[in-house]
């Protein structure tokens, strides 16, 4: 539960965040029988930071699913499903209104169990599964979006027949997800590449948003140097703008511990070990603000991503490590610069900054210190924006080094 | 004026010995400040309005500045005879936010340099600013605030880098906060400490059946140097010593114990240190 950081994360200003409405929240205890006030608290903590849930359906109630098996993804009773979909949409919507967009069919389908959701899919079974959740969906709130698969591996066949059946009108599709967690940010662009060919291969389909909703560095091969994670996000992030991207969830928020007794209510043993190891005894590297509820530095990477709002402003000068993003917000320009090697480990650059149209006002500048305790913005520097004809402004930024500068009007 | 005198009216109407007092100006420098000072304490020495307790703020990385202010304010009421009871209170203070130092023992360092001088100087009465840093919810400003106002807030706040809290944003404790729990240590029969100089400074205090010490070295011009220094203790023969040092720049474990001895250990081997620049120990000695 997040709630205990709403303030802290509501200040990343997230439109979005994805939720896994997974059977732990017990939707769905015996026939016909409703259980919402779990989820609702959960909602209404997203709702708290200022963002929307992405709602990820990727529960597997007992009473439809009666045999533990990822591979079993078919319930026992589509009208029954189709119901408790309707009726979960429709509390959310209509009842309690959360205005909720995004409803999403099924979490990482593609790899089961280990993608911590107890589905495994074929093509064929998933385009079944999707029409039939779906169809819940829309006649619940015939505005919302729907979308899918999650894939684990953006090159899975799963998101081939969704993206066909959607091409040949079969359902409805208005946005494609999936996931990757690598340390080179030019992977993730491959694959926004990939599904955007995908989908231009169907003019019925470009309206379709194209959502990474999971993403990270490499979790299992996870680089160390604290400067990393935050300059790989703004790499990653800029590269996400650049390609068109429609949006992207990083994974995530806080880590947790998980539950094995929980997860084996609907997880095979194998698959609740696997989970309950990856989170209890591995070493994590993901979220936001780590077990022990504590900060770590990529939090301030989306901080200053949160800064460049308002009139996006042209940055020259940039090179393939060393890269920038600027906007005007109001009586501010804010411009944050980082050094990003995406070949070998890189250098340190010189940098000198330069306002071509600003004579009035202060600047100050800010770097990222990752290894700090408290402080972790520090100002290097405050002064009058006239000096800096005597006094340019130069920092160097060593690799993966991440620089703040504010100009106040 | 008009306003102090009805509030405080208000004030003691409700509560005949509530203290009142202000006007808490943002600094002594500031011309509005000293004029309003100057008409409330006027005021006040004619027993116009009750003026229980001056008050006023002050941001600066020179401890110095600080005595400047409380000199300024002790003058202001030195004028008037009748206002010889009237306490002063610096209800705002914290090192320069608009233009910090980074290093992380500073600020501890700074809280206790600066905590002393309020000692010495008299100061009745002062408030660190602040316990911990939050977020402005703009919506909660402006039904009181001018957009202007509220923007200011809110890019202060949500925004700016921040360094003034015990505890941060995301309710992380700075090292200040370990500056004034060795300072909460010092209590009870105050003693005397010799040796120390323009840099390094001592407070120490019985309460039975502890003794407490905290030294540290806040050069107040310059970098400063390390200085060695051996703690001797004039009358103790008995019990043990622990000695602390404040690792301001640790995630955890802030207060590291660097040694334990007993009393009667010192004599063979004293209990020597160096502190560098801003850095503080707490020595207990237990009976």
């Amino acid at each position: 539960m997040i709630l205990d950081r709403a303030d802290q994360i509501g200040q990343l200003h997230p439109r979005t965040i994805r939720l896994f409405v997974q059977e732990y929240f017990d939707l769905y205890p015996a026939h016909h029988e409703y259980h919402w006030a779990t989820l609702d608290r959960a909602i209404e903590a997203i709702l708290a930071t200022g963002a929307k849930p992405i709602m990820n359906l990727c529960f597997k109630p007992r009473v439809l699913y009666p045999q533990i098996n990822h591979e079993i993804v078919d319930p026992t009773d589509y009208g029954e499903w189709e119901e408790l979909i309707y009726q979960l949409v429709k509390h959310c919507n209509e009842e309690r209104k959360y205005g909720i967009e995004y409803w999403e069919v099924a979490n990482e389908g593609d790899i089961g169990e280990s993608g911590g959701c107890p589905y495994k899919f074929t093509p064929q079974n998933y385009v079944s599964y999707y029409q039939h959740t779906v169809s819940a969906i829309r006649r619940a709130d015939p505005q919302a979006k729907v979308g899918g698969p999650a894939l684990a591996s953006a090159k899975s066949p799963l998101g081939d027949a969704l993206i066909d059946s959607a091409g040949q009108g079969q359902n409805a599709l208005d946005f494609l997800s999936w996931h990757l967690y690598n340390n080179d940010p030019r992977e993730f662009w491959k694959t926004i590449d990939y599904m955007q060919a995908k989908l231009a291969k169907y003019p019925n389909l470009k309206n379709v948003e194209t959502i990474l909703d999971e993403w990270n560095m490499s979790l299992r091969n996870p680089v160390l140097n604290p400067s990393f994670q935050p300059a790989f996000i703004l790499e990653t992030t800029l590269g996400f703008y650049q390609k068109g991207l429609s949006r992207s969830s990083y994974y995530h928020i806080r880590d947790y511990f998980v539950d094995a007794a929980t997860f084996s209510r609907f997880m095979s043993a194998r698959g609740t070990a696997f989970m309950a190891h990856w989170w209890n005894d591995m070493p994590q590297y993901d979220g936001l603000y780590d077990n022990q509820n504590r900060l770590r530095p990529a939090y301030y990477a989306f901080k200053l991503l949160s800064l460049i709002k308002g009139e996006q402003l042209p940055v020259a000068g940039t090179n393939s490590d060393l890269n920038a993003l600027a906007a005007r917000g109001g009586p501010w320009v804010n411009v944050v610069l980082w050094n990003f090697p995406l070949e070998g480990s890189g250098k340190p650059y010189d940098a000198t900054v330069q306002f071509p149209s600003t004579t009035n006002g202060d600047v100050r500048v800010v770097r990222l210190n990752p290894d700090s305790p408290t402080n972790n913005l520090e100002q290097i520097s405050n002064g009058a924006i006239s000096d800096l004809a005597r006094r340019p402004l130069r920092v160097t930024l060593r690799p993966y080094e991440i620089y703040w500068i504010e100009v106040s009007e | 004026l008009w306003y102090y005198t009805h509030t405080v009216s208000a004030i003691r109407r409700a509560g005949p010995h509530a203290k009142a007092g202000g006007p808490a100006p943002g600094s002594y420098l500031s011309l509005f400040g000293r004029a309003l000072i100057d008409v409330l304490t006027g005021s006040a020495a004619r027993g116009e309005v009750p003026f229980d307790f001056l008050c006023f703020h002050g941001y600066a990385n020179d401890p110095r500045w600080f005595w400047k202010e409380i000199d300024y304010m002790k003058g202001k009421l030195a004028k008037y005879r009748q206002l010889s009871h009237v306490e002063t209170m610096i209800d705002q203070w914290n090192m320069d936010l608009g233009n910090p130092i980074l290093d992380p023992n500073f600020q501890p360092a700074f809280v206790l340099e600066t905590t002393q001088s309020f000692y010495q100087k008299g100061l009745t009465r002062s408030s660190y600013y602040q316990i911990r840093d939050y977020f402005v919810d703009p919506n909660a400003f402006l039904p009181f605030f001018s957009p202007a106002g509220t923007g200011f807030m809110a890019h202060w706040w949500n925004e700016m880098p921040q360094f003034d809290g015990l505890y941060d944003k995301q309710n992380r404790a700075r090292p200040a906060y370990y500056a004034l729990k060795l300072l909460s240590l010092i209590k009870g029969e105050q003693l005397p400490v010799t040796g120390t100089n323009h840099d390094l400074h001592a407070v120490a205090a019985r309460g039975e059946p502890w003794i407490n010490v905290v030294l540290w070295n806040f050069p107040l011009e310059g970098k400063g140097k390390m200085l060695d220094v051996i703690v001797r203790f004039a009358f103790e023969k008995r019990g043990g010593v622990r000695l602390v040092r404040l690792i301001a720049g640790a995630s955890v474990n802030n207060l590291e114990q660097v040694r334990s001895v007993g009393v009667p250990d010192l004599e063979a081997h004293p209990l020597r240190l160096s502190l560098r620049p801003y850095v503080m120990y707490w020595i207990e000695v237990t009976e």
